[in-house]
């Protein structure tokens, strides 16, 4: 399923008020299984883009479509439940009396009108649960407000994925989850991602996280796409990334460092334990040489 | 003092039990003297004890950062003739004096942290709670509100609290405090602390990239700092 965004714009001001532009001329193709990172400094305009892509909000200018379709034109908005939004703060998605009811809310919707299949549901929300590392009996009758913020952060994603959308967005999902739990989510994503086919797309702020994910990143800078590309590239690329706001990762700037004095760059420059075992090889063949 | 841990491990119900929000059910909370338990200093005691959340677009109740300081100040009997000067002092504080009468919502997330920390200041603490204020932030805003949040606590003398999942916003600490499972698991400074790597694993916290690659390092017999720098993993790299 390819969404296309094509010179799009938008702006929160009434049109033809002021012309404070959230997004402006905006080309981006995602093609079906694609892995992406999208970043940019506060206000740069992700958030906006995310709405937008998920129907919540509508281009003030400019054409989406979703296989081909523009579900503004054709006046088919039910395009948009293939595509999932985990939102930037979770408390906001969670609405219900018990966890089960918020992540079965969902599906129930989703199988309205087909059979009430409860059993069917039960399956959905056990296997979303599970997914986010949460057993559902011991979370099942608890009050989604009544959580860490940790674990409300969790509730939410598994009411997204008990929709089993085919493009998943997740507005800085990992903000106030711990290691543990950063690490159960990137292993689903890209389960979801390899196995059945989920095109993913990340908002984040965290530069170690988009090397090690993604396979592309889009970087906004005031509302119109700066760069596009691989993310060790445009990462790697100091005076790009600094104009955008994105930090330099420690690991590339090492990497660069390490370079500069002719070693080679490691594979996966992002992960301390392959740096330190090609690192290591290289000092033990090193020493070997008389 | 940092407090570090996985998520439900208790780090929110503990802070919240420093102004009050939340009593013991055994045990007594004590804060300069003042029992948390003693309704008739409850109010004494949130004033010193203030504290400052994860979500920067939920926390000003006023229109404007002025509006939003004035509040706090009224609320607890500020004298009506000296709320300006304590307003703009409060803005100064954290470098927000030029946004005094914007609408709120026109403040970037790091600009809405700084006016709730702003906000805070103006009641006097003596205590700073930070439950994931920088949670929401990019890395640029992240780094200028940890900057800002420590000189204040030079400036002020203040107690600061700082509850987080990003490790290397805490090396700096002077006590880190780790929990797990409702506990407090280890107390220590951060290089004692940080240093167990078994010790971290269980409570699931994770070392930030430079220590974890000096970890690795270390354990094959390479001589590097815990916390090195870039240079000094060049210069050992290199040698
Ligand atoms: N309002 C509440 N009512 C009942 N139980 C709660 C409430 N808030 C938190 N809990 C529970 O108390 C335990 C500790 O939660 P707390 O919010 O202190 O964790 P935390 O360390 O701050 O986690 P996180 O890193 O996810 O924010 C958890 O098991 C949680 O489910
Ligand atoms: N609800 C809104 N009303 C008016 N302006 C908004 C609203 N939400 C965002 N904006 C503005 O749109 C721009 C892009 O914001 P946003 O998409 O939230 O950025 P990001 O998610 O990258 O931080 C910013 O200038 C922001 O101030
Ligand atoms: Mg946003
Ligand atoms: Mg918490």
């Amino acid at each position: 399923m390819p969404v296309t965004l094509e010179h799009i714009s938008f702006s929160y001001s009434p049109q033809g008020s002021g012309t404070a532009w959230a997004l402006r001329a905006v080309n981006i193709a995602i093609q079906p299984g694609e892995f992406v990172a999208l970043a940019g400094r506060a206000g740069s305009g992700k958030s906006t883009l995310v709405q937008l892509l998920t129907g919540l909000l509508p281009p003030t200018g400019g054409r989406l479509t979703i296989d081909g379709v523009d579900p503004f034109a054709t006046r088919q908005p039910h395009l948009f439940d293939q595509i999932g939004l985990v939102f930037q703060y979770p408390e906001h998605q969670l609405f219900s009396a018990t966890v089960y009811a918020d992540v079965a809310f969902g599906p129930r919707q989703q199988l309205r009108g087909r059979a009430p299949d409860d059993a069917l549901v039960r399956q959905r929300v056990d296997w979303a649960m599970s997914a986010v590392g949460l057993d559902l009996t011991s979370w099942a009758d608890r009050h989604p407000l009544e959580l860490s913020g940790g674990e409300k952060r969790r509730v939410a994603i598994a009411g997204v994925l008990a929709l089993r959308p085919r493009l998943l967005i997740l507005d800085e999902p990992t903000a106030g989850l711990d290691a543990r739990g950063r690490r159960t989510l990137f292993d689903l994503l890209h389960r979801l991602n390899r196995e059945e086919g989920v095109t993913i797309l990340l908002v984040s702020h965290r530069p170690e996280e988009m090397l090690a994910h993604a396979s592309r990143l889009l970087v906004l800078d005031a509302g119109t796409v700066a760069g596009d590309g691989a993310p060790q590239q445009l990462l790697a690329d100091a005076p790009f990334a600094t104009a955008c706001g994105l930090e330099q990762p420690d690991c590339l700037r090492l990497a660069e460092r390490l370079a500069a004095e002719g070693l080679p760059m490691p594979e996966r420059p992002w992960d301390p334990a392959a740096v330190a075992a090609q690192v290591l090889t290289r000092c033990g063949a090193g020493r070997a040489q008389p | 003092m940092a407090l570090l841990g996985a998520n439900g491990s208790g780090k929110s119900t503990l802070a919240r039990m420093l102004n009050g929000l939340l009593l013991p059910a055994r045990g007594t909370v004590t804060v300069d003297g003042l029992a948390t338990s003693d309704e008739a200093q409850r109010h004494q005691l949130r004033r010193r004890v203030q504290m400052i959340f994860q979500n920067p677009e939920n926390q000003a109740v006023g229109l404007t950062p002025a509006e939003d300081i004035a509040f706090g100040l009224v609320n607890i009997g500020w004298p009506r003739q000296q709320l300006a000067a304590r307003i703009d002092w409060a803005l100064e504080q954290v470098g927000l004096a030029a946004k005094r009468d914007r609408p709120v919502h026109a403040l970037s997330g790091g600009e809405q942290q700084k006016l709730a920390t702003a906000a805070c200041l103006a009641l006097g603490p003596r205590w700073l709670v930070l439950d994931e204020a920088t949670a929401m932030l990019d890395p640029a805003a992240r780094w200028q509100f940890r900057q800002t949040l420590d000189t204040i606590r030079r400036q002020e003398r203040l107690g600061v609290i700082w509850i987080t999942h990003h490790l290397e916003e805490v090396l700096g600490a002077d006590r880190i405090v780790l929990m797990d499972g409702g506990r407090v698991h280890a107390v220590g400074r951060p290089g004692d602390v940080l240093g167990q790597p078994q010790l971290l694993e269980q409570c699931g916290v994770e070392l930030p990239y430079l220590p974890a690659l000096a970890r690795e390092l270390r354990e094959a017999g390479l001589d590097v700092p815990s916390f090195p720098t870039i240079d000094e993993l060049v210069t050992t790299l290199c040698r």
